[in-house]
């Protein structure tokens, strides 16, 4: 492989998999936070609304919030990443022609979407 | 008829089923208990009564009413064979035996529904609401997801799982990402400082998420233990309205004076007591920690009294009552300690440093307010690309 095709192999790779994949995977267990904590909060708001729900609430969020973080900027990465190699198939007659061949890499970034927000 | 019932749904069905019929239960015994009383009363009043003249007191038979009822004698006010009228009175002694068996079933049963048919029932849900309303199963559920989280997230911290591009372990795209960075952007060292920060993040995640599972955990197996003990608790009382029954039925006078004088031991059963609010709390809060979490998945056994400190329970007060309002108050304030007891259990587990993590400082009232205060410290670095 020439030196262009390794380097777009590597940067659409990290944008059209590896990234998404990290994205995906931080995106799916925030949102196991979320649908985890949300029942706690209610059933401990029955018994007497005990303030340790309050405190269960907001450990929740803030794991929450900073994997919802780590999400974006996976996502943002990836999509910056994609933008930036696409310029290049534009401008670069080689990285064109590599990118005539491997089609898997047209079109849109697959970002994960944004895990939902506990609503507690 | 019970004014209002425990209305469960879904996971709650269990405590609930169990519950309910006993309060019903236990309000109709406490009814025949006041009957029983009632009509000792009226008797009583009946043998004070002044006697008209020629009138006497017979014995008569007469029938205690309910399912813990009994034949006995009794003197009545009767006319003696020597008033004028005896012969032509309408009313005959018959007949007066016969209206006190009927003053003997209305009193009984008037006593008797204005328990089962009041709202003593309702009080009795209400002060233990706090403790049935809980669905256990579903915090257990959700303790158990929160576990996976927290394993999953021991997984990131894992050697090489985030290894930098420079590294041995690191993957081959990241090192040829590294080496063939568009040139057109700003330099990658942003986003290899956060690659390289996503291991540390993840292990300050991990340590929340860990205490987060550990104290829903305790929470979880709180509930259901203290309502497994609001059930038996029901059940002592239950039993223990029973003997006071029983005992009249032998003694065949008021509940106070009983033969035995065992007025603590529960007729054919076994007797619980009251769990501990802060001895139950420790307990719970060293049985799940977050170190456990971390090693695996958490068994929070729902409604099996899970964890019990033998000496640190708080003996029953309807043990010691003989009297139906005795029974009604000494139930009503141990359903009262359950629901106590439990909110200082929870409040142990609010404030009680986990036993398996030797760095935490405080409990996870403390850990929260950290977790809270260095929210920025927390938060991954930007990439600039």
């Amino acid at each position: 492989m020439s030196v262009i095709d390794v380097k777009m192999q590597a940067i659409y790779q990290a944008s059209h998999v590896e990234l998404p994949a990290r994205a995906s995977s931080f995106a799916g267990h925030a949102g196991d936070i979320t649908a985890a904590v949300e029942p706690v909060v209610a059933e401990v708001a029955l018994a007497g609304n005990h303030p340790i729900g309050a405190d269960l609430a907001d450990v929740a969020v803030e794991v929450f919030a900073h994997l919802r973080e780590l999400v974006r900027t996976f996502n943002d990465c990836a999509v910056g990443l994609d933008r930036m190699a696409d310029d290049l198939v534009a401008v670069d007659g080689e990285a064109g022609a590599w990118f005539a061949v491997h089609q898997e890499y047209v079109g849109d970034v697959p970002v994960a979407s944004e895990p939902a927000a506990p609503e507690v | 008829m019970v004014a209002a019932r425990i209305d469960g749904g879904g996971g709650r069905g269990s405590v609930v089923e169990q519950v309910d019929p006993l309060l019903d239960e236990i309000l109709d015994l406490i009814g025949q208990l006041a009957g029983n009383e009632a009509v000792w009363r009226l008797l009583d009043s009946e043998d004070a009564r002044t006697l008209p003249e020629n009138f006497t007191r017979e014995v008569g038979w007469f029938r205690l009413p309910g399912p813990y009822g009994f034949d006995f004698s009794s003197l009545y006010v009767a006319m003696s064979t020597q008033h004028p009228d005896f012969f032509d009175s309408p009313v005959s002694n018959g007949d007066r035996e016969r209206i006190l068996q009927n003053a003997i079933d209305d009193l009984w049963h008037r006593e008797h529904d204005a328990w089962t048919g009041g709202a003593v029932g309702t009080v009795y849900r209400s002060v233990t609401r706090n403790v049935w309303e809980p669905d256990a199963a579903s915090l257990s559920r959700q303790a158990s997801a929160l576990g996976d989280v927290t394993r999953w997230l021991a997984s990131q911290v894992e050697a090489g799982e985030w290894a930098g591009p420079d590294t041995e372990l690191a993957p081959q795209w990241l090192a040829d990402l590294q080496k063939h960075w568009p040139a057109t952007s700003e330099s990658p060292q942003s986003f290899y400082a956060f690659w390289d920060d996503v291991n540390e993040k993840c292990a300050l995640y991990l340590h929340a998420t860990a205490r987060l599972t550990a104290t829903c955990a305790q929470v979880a197996g709180t509930v259901a233990d203290f309502q497994r003990n609001l059930v038996e608790i029901a059940t002592t009382a239950r039993d223990h309205a029973r003997l006071a029954l029983r005992q009249w039925q032998s003694w065949q006078d008021d509940s106070g004076a009983w033969p035995t004088g065992q007025t603590r031991e529960v007729f054919g059963g076994v007797a619980n007591d009251i769990l501990g609010g802060v001895s139950y709390g420790a307990g719970i809060v060293s049985l799940y920690g977050p170190a456990a979490a971390v090693a695996g998945p958490i068994s929070v056994v729902t409604g099996g009294l899970a964890y019990l400190v033998p000496d640190q329970v708080q003996v029953m007060e309807v043990r010691s009552a003989t009297v139906s309002s005795d029974v009604h108050r000494a139930f009503l304030a141990d359903l009262q300690t359950v629901a106590a007891h439990m909110t200082e259990a929870l409040d142990t587990v609010h404030t009680e440093p986990p036993s398996d993590d030797p760095t935490a400082t405080g409990g996870f009232g403390t850990f929260a307010g950290t977790v809270r205060a260095l929210r920025e410290d927390w938060r991954p670095p930007p990439v600039e690309l």
